[in-house]
């Protein structure tokens, strides 16, 4: 605390938050070790605790719902009947291709919307069991003097617990954002209209499947259409000699 | 999204490529995933009526599902002649789904040519040498589909014959 308030003092920009921290932590250990019983300091400890849980609870909870409406408006932009009548309804190969695509955004939302929510109420009934445990430890602290001051000090790192919970919600959040990037993206594929090529020209995959049969020319698998046309070659040679 | 709505979709699509069979479309269409595949090989072979050829890799069970392995059956009740080669494992035998009058006509890669042939040919299909499956990029799992476009089916078919007439039966030595 001391370093910091100099480094303030010299004007380093030093973060409100961590200076905050710093006078949280720096009154928590002198109200410890000031403290005129083990009790006192048990209640505080309870107290710090129920705070954490209380605030990381809600914090899931309302992350959670903000996931939900985000992936509920997505969901909803492709259920909305108007645009499903804009995906090709004849029978082309481009009418296809772009069904095809929408049954892999509808298997890409499913699969998201599936797995946030599972990943998430994991990771959080971690913590939660971590609060609860730490909870019974403050418990037994108030009947057996005197543990409570060391784990008042034991309970600083609380914070880092929160810090934790926030860096899971930022991947959370990186991840969310990607999946839906990537759903726009094929939505705004999908949707323009007779923007989708059929796949491949005949001439591009003829020549592919050329560069195939060489390849198993090579390691000794003779291809009929090969062995045809080299038939076709030799007949065409002697008929010129 | 719910399942009952993706296997909607599903269902769409498999009427559309039934669609696209009855215009007899040389189109090529796009197909990116495991459950497009398995619809796009089962109507090849239900539409098959002299012959359908696969090089299937180990065949995939997603792709080559119990209703492709019914189709293959009946395939081979209406007498298509059927031509499958796979690379070292056949999972349907294995594991048991595929009918005991289809297991016959499935021939494996020769166990020294594997690695070559894994690295040259891609995984494909060919029915009547009319359709066809040929994969594009089997990392995505992406492949062009076309109902009837003779001009490549007749290479295709070519692929998939030359592999497996240096095929082995599928449980004899190599």
């Amino acid at each position: 605390m001391v370093l910091l308030s100099l480094l303030a003092s010299q004007n380093i920009c030093v973060p409100d938050w961590l200076l905050s921290c710093a006078h949280f932590c720096g009154d928590v250990i002198s109200w410890c070790f000031n403290s005129p019983d083990a009790d006192r300091t048990a209640l505080g400890v309870i107290f710090a605790l129920n705070a954490a849980t209380a605030s990381i609870d809600s914090f899931t909870k309302s992350f959670m719902e903000s996931m939900r409406l985000v992936f509920r408006n997505k969901i909803a932009k492709y259920r909305d009947p108007e645009w499903l009548k804009s995906v090709g309804k004849d029978d082309s190969a481009v009418s296809l291709n772009k069904r095809e695509q929408l049954a892999n955004v509808a298997n890409d939302v499913l699969v998201i919307e599936n797995e946030i929510p599972t990943l998430f109420t994991a990771k959080a009934r971690f913590w939660k069991i971590v609060m609860a445990c730490c909870a019974v430890i403050a418990l037994i602290c108030m009947v057996v003097p005197y543990t409570g001051r060391i784990l008042t000090l034991l309970a600083l790192p609380l914070p880092l617990f929160y810090w934790r919970c926030k860096s899971e919600k930022s991947s959370f959040e990186a991840k969310t954002k990607m999946a839906c990037a990537e759903i726009d993206r094929n939505y705004d594929r999908i949707k323009g209209v007779g923007n989708e090529p059929v796949a491949a020209e005949n001439e591009d995959v003829l020549s592919r499947l050329a560069s195939i049969e060489d390849a198993l020319e090579k390691i000794g698998v003779q291809t009929s259409v090969k062995a045809r046309s080299g038939a076709k070659r030799k007949s065409s040679k002697k008929s010129v000699s | 999204m719910r399942e009952q709505d993706i296997e909607r979709l599903m269902e769409e699509y498999r009427n559309n490529v039934r669609a696209l069979f009855e215009k007899k479309s040389s189109d090529f269409a796009n197909n990116s995933s495991s459950r497009h595949a398995s619809i796009l090989i089962e109507e090849m072979v239900l539409h098959a009526r002299r012959s359908f050829v696969a090089f299937a890799g180990r065949m995939n069970p997603i792709v080559w599902n119990e209703r492709v392995m019914a189709a293959l059956a009946d395939a081979v009740n209406r007498g298509v002649q059927l031509r499958l080669i796979v690379e070292s494992e056949c999972e349907p035998i294995n594991n048991g789904t595929m009918p005991v009058s289809v297991r016959s006509f499935v021939r494996k890669v020769q166990p020294q040519m594997l690695d070559h042939v894994k690295a040259a040919a891609p995984h494909c299909a060919c029915g009547d040498e009319e359709s066809l499956r040929v994969e594009t990029d089997p990392s995505q799992k992406s492949a062009i589909f076309a109902a009837n476009n003779p001009e490549v089916a007749a290479r295709v078919v070519g692929i998939v014959d030359g592999l497996y007439n240096m095929g082995v039966p599928y449980d004899g030595a190599a």
